[in-house]
């Protein structure tokens, strides 16, 4: 026992580096670092706070795609094997979307401030440059009223702005009602800024190429995008489909159950994924058919997320 | 505290044997059963182990039974005891056939709340607090190391001292989450809004 004692007391006095720990963390240090690593974490509360630490910024790393290719496969395979793990991994990809979203926020802030220093530069003290000020308001007024006369009503130009071109792989905006039911992710299809990118995929074993779903779009805020997946069965009434959402490193993103098949020219299940649950890289769903019997069969349909930054709106 | 929940294969008296062994104070006993049972799950994981908390509960379960034999003279670190047993927890779980385990996913819902509960986690920050935590993680690859580099310069701290700020933030969130999680889990459970 004393032995063990002194090999706690050098570990404890030569401590390992951050670099070593994420090594023990992903499972794969060497021997004597794992050793050491091991006597640590079992007798140092500091040294486990350490770890501790290491692991969310592991899982951070992970989410905000900071790891090499071998260690994803290890951070999936080694590190994501306990539940409090996976719900670290959920806050990073949370924090991921927050902080994105926050990003264009603050661009706005910052237009918004730069606006208010320009017209701050006319407001006190200086009665001149207001009367000018007022002048050209109205002006721009009057221009403003005059372009509405002119130009067509505003519910033509959106319609035709989301009519699918011939050549686009549909990432096209498809305003209309939710299908899945009680998925409370489903867009509002009167909510003019909320557009629902469509893709309508064919089984993988048909399908030759992956369709890609852009997620950045200038033209408002993406809350969900629409996946119609066409299947080859005869139906039978009352039928319904559990999918599962499978990211490109076999983990279960998400699960739907209870959908129904759409009829129209094509039989169709239709899911919409919130796009927050979607970064960038390939993802297939699994649709299974629910039968008593008890089906183990399912197809995949297979698509690719691409998500940029947004640009600044072209005229 | 709530006191740790016994695992099904462990008679009630050798686990409260366990306790009291660890700490005469039943509280105090509890925080170090789970704090073995975080660490020896760490190991285990760190080890490539597919079912470190099984493990780790394997581990604690023999130290349990063990406690009558060796309470009156052991000496040392009782946590060195627990690295013995995992030892041969681990030894005998190599020797096993490979398990094909499935790969554990959080659920959509959970991540609708989590997203939810960070939300105000992060609203209940210092406004520098905020700040730092937006500019840390702002951006991606390349450009974040840039901008990382600019953020120290600007606090006029190291760029280590940065990220051990920047973590000691997000290791109270992560805690802030944890608690937001567990009360709404609770109001979803028992139908219940906030």
């Amino acid at each position: 026992m004393s032995k063990q004692n002194n090999n706690v007391d050098e570990a404890k006095t030569d401590s390992l580096s951050d670099a070593a720990i994420r090594r023990s963390l992903l499972g794969c240090a060497g021997p004597a670092d794992q050793a050491k690593f091991e006597a640590l974490m079992m007798l140092d509360d500091e040294f486990e706070r350490r770890v501790y630490r290491l692991e969310l910024e592991l899982a951070d790393d992970f989410s905000f795609g900071q790891l090499s290719t071998e260690e994803q496969k290890l951070f999936t395979s080694r590190f994501l094997v306990t539940p409090d793990r996976v719900r670290g991994l959920t806050v990073s990809e949370a924090l991921r979307k927050a902080v994105s979203t926050e990003s264009a926020d603050y661009t706005t802030q910052a237009a918004q401030r730069s606006l208010r220093n320009f017209l701050n530069l006319f407001a006190f003290g200086r009665p001149l440059a207001s009367a000018a000020l007022a002048g050209a308001a109205l002006l721009l007024f009057g221009t403003l009223i005059w372009l509405s006369l002119k130009a067509p009503p505003v519910r033509q130009q959106v319609s035709s702005k989301q009519k699918p071109t011939p050549n686009s792989e549909k990432q096209y905006a498809h305003p209309v009602a939710p299908q899945s039911p009680g998925d409370k992710s489903a867009p509002d299809s009167n909510t003019a800024k909320q557009q629902v990118p469509t893709i309508t995929l064919q089984p993988e074993s048909k399908s030759e190429h992956k369709q890609t779903v852009q997620l950045s779009n200038p033209g408002g805020e993406i809350a969900s995008i629409r996946v119609e997946m066409v299947i080859d069965v005869t139906i039978t009434a009352g039928t319904t489909y559990e999918a599962k959402l499978i990211s490109a490193d076999g983990l279960k993103v998400a699960s739907f159950s209870e959908l129904k098949v759409q009829p129209g020219d094509q039989s169709q299940v239709v899911l919409d994924i919130p796009a927050r649950l979607l970064k960038n890289g390939s993802y297939c769903v699994e649709l299974k058919q629910n039968l008593a019997s008890g089906n183990d069969e399912f197809e995949r349909y297979c698509f690719e997320v691409r998500q940029e930054q947004a640009a600044p709106p072209q005229k | 505290m709530p006191l740790p929940k016994r695992s099904d294969s462990l008679r009630q008296d050798d686990f409260d044997r366990l306790l009291a062994w660890l700490d005469e104070d039943r509280e105090r006993a509890g925080e170090e059963y789970e704090k073995m049972r975080r660490r020896l799950t760490t190991i285990f994981s760190a080890r490539g182990c597919r079912i470190p908390e099984e493990l780790a509960d394997e581990t604690i379960d023999r130290v349990s039974r063990r406690v009558a034999d060796i309470q009156d003279t052991y000496e040392g670190n009782k946590a060195l005891y627990f690295l013995g047993v995992a030892n041969n927890v681990h030894h005998e779980y190599l020797k096993r056939p490979p398990l094909t385990t499935p790969v554990i996913t959080p659920d959509a819902s959970e991540q609708e709340l989590t997203y939810d509960c960070l939300e105000r986690c992060i609203g209940k920050l210092t406004e520098r607090s905020q700040h730092l935590i937006r500019q840390y993680y702002a951006e991606d690859k390349r450009a974040k190391i840039g901008l990382r580099k600019a953020l120290a310069h600007q606090l006029g701290i190291t760029q280590n001292a940065l990220r051990a700020r920047a973590l000691r933030i997000r290791e109270g969130l992560q805690l802030c989450i944890e608690r937001c999680l567990s009360t709404e889990s609770f109001c979803h459970d028992s139908g219940t809004q906030e």
